[in-house]
């Protein structure tokens, strides 16, 4: 098959130009899916430091331009306007006449690579509620809806949701906002109280009903558990249920619930000094309201806590560590000389930035030995 | 801050799972060819006696209006797998037909009305990866 080949003098087209992008298995099965196909959407913070990303609807790929110090010439097949150009024989050499011509109408040394990455919701603006009765953010943000959020973030809209849903997101008198951790707390004990004395079902919760019970036990002053703040406590503490013709209903997930009070206990009774492991389990229980079930294991809490003497647990905040591998784990040995490998993962795992198995990459900075059935981790000096 | 929706109208019909699988050009008839080096196109559109006095090495001519270039000559062998490129009467390039690991998608954009179409999804190339051959 022979091919006459033609490049376009003027590549540049005004307005138009043409770029190539990798379309990994991921892309391309939303692009085969008819009802994800559509929601393909390019987003960057500004327009010129930020990186651009590609958001379908529940992912999110960095787009990076990859170059090559090839030419690639996209062409297209097309009938020349004057069909009587006269090929000289002599450049055929030899091959039967060509049956058809390309066009190249753009050249390009670059491809746009995609890489999948984790979309993240712009909060930096977005102000704490605590329960307060008049709430006024700042002028700047009056109206600001989730929407807006939405668009204004480098992120899917699934990804956005459960975000937005697990850091505790709200709207109040129409205003964006995020729970104040203990705003939060008092919010998910209320709705607990109210809902388990109505008996009931954790997992089958409707919306209407939990505000309904929740409002019952309220004074007839200002009441800050708002229909919004017991739909936000739903949310972060359970999973919509959504049955074809029915009201959405909510499955409380008891273990999260538990760990939520669990972390609120370190914060209480071990910020500053250690207590016994035994102590501190009667502590947290103590927490739940009246005839909660759930099982508590400290297990729940590992990424929380360190033991600085053995049965001793005291409260840790990982966000004060630093991001230097090498710091990280000199600070996590000053605390504690010898850890269990799944009490550490935890505090480390991000820093596994090239997603190696974790024992593996805490080999990298940290000595490990076998004990029974399970690894101990202790510091290399 | 800025987005763009990314329009597949135009593919939809590439992405019907009963769509026979193309070889090099698509169904749409895209290809691209692909270079070692660069290729030393004229870009400038040439006046009347330079068409005039063109030989015929250099060809001018048009498409849908606008002044095109012949540069070469491409021969794909029956199997699809090799490829020839001759340039003018001096040189040729051998290469061959590469499956693409990661398809390519066509990207319009419109800087006009900011519109982005993807207007074809790539699967093959042709890749000429080696220094030209001189033509005896």
């Amino acid at each position: 098959m022979s091919i006459n080949l033609y490049s376009k003098l003027k590549q540049d087209n005004g307005s138009i130009s043409y770029k190539l992008i990798e379309l990994n298995d991921d892309l391309m099965k939303v692009l085969k899916d008819k009802n994800t196909r559509k929601g393909l959407q390019f987003k960057s913070l500004d327009n010129e430091k930020s990186h651009v990303v590609l958001c379908s609807k529940d992912k999110t790929w960095l787009v990076r331009q990859k170059d090559h110090s090839n030419m690639s010439m996209i062409m297209h097949e097309g009938v020349v306007d004057d069909d009587s150009m006269v090929i000289d024989p002599s450049s055929l050499f030899g091959l039967p006449p060509p049956i058809t011509d390309y066009i190249g109408f753009t050249r390009t040394t670059f491809e746009y690579e995609t890489i999948v990455t984790e979309g993240r919701l712009h909060l930096d603006v977005i102000p704490i509620y605590d329960g307060e009765q008049h709430f006024k953010p700042s002028k700047d943000l009056e109206g600001l809806s989730f929407e807006d959020l939405l668009k204004n973030s480098p992120c899917s809209r699934g990804e956005s949701l459960a975000q937005w849903h697990s850091l505790g997101g709200c709207t109040i008198e129409g205003q964006v906002c995020l729970l104040s951790p203990q705003f939060m707390g008092k919010a998910l004990h209320v709705t607990l109280m109210s809902v388990l004395a109505e008996s009931m079902k954790l997992n089958e919760l409707k919306l209407k009903s939990s505000y309904e019970a929740v409002s019952k036990d309220m004074d007839s002053g200002f009441n800050p558990y708002t229909v919004e703040v017991v739909e936000t406590v739903l949310n972060k503490f359970g999973k919509q249920i959504n049955l074809p013709s029915e009201e959405p209903m909510w499955e409380l997930n008891n273990s999260n619930i538990a760990k939520w009070y669990g972390i609120q206990s370190l914060k209480k009774y071990v910020n500053k000094s250690a207590l016994s492991i035994d102590e501190f389990m009667l502590q947290w229980r103590s927490q739940f309201p009246p005839f909660f079930p759930c099982d508590i294991d400290m297990a729940m809490l590992r990424g929380h806590y360190y033991q600085p003497q053995e049965k001793q647990i005291q409260y840790f905040a990982r966000n004060t560590l630093s991001m230097d591998p090498k710091d990280r784990f000199k600070t996590l040995f000053k605390l504690q000389s010898s850890w269990d490998l799944r009490d550490i993962e935890p505090f480390v795992e991000e820093l596994n930035v090239k997603h190696l198995k974790i024992d593996s990459f805490i080999m990298k900075f940290a000595r490990r030995r076998r004990v029974g059935k399970h690894y101990i981790i202790t510091s290399r000096t | 801050m800025p987005s763009t929706t990314i329009s597949v109208e135009q593919i939809t019909q590439l992405l019907d799972p009963e769509q026979k699988k193309t070889t090099v050009p698509t169904a749409f008839g895209n290809m691209i060819l692909e270079i070692q080096g660069d290729l030393d196109i004229p870009d400038i559109e040439p006046t009347a006696e330079e068409i005039t006095n063109s030989n015929t090495e250099v060809q001018f001519n048009t498409y849908k209006g606008e002044n095109i270039i012949r540069f070469g000559l491409l021969n794909i062998s029956e199997d699809k797998k090799h490829a020839t490129l001759y340039i003018g009467k001096k040189q040729r390039l051998l290469g061959t037909v590469v499956e693409l690991e990661t398809p390519l998608g066509l990207l319009k954009f419109n800087s006009q009305d900011g519109q982005v179409d993807l207007c074809d999804i790539i699967q093959y190339k042709v890749l000429f990866k080696d220094r030209p051959l001189p033509i005896m």
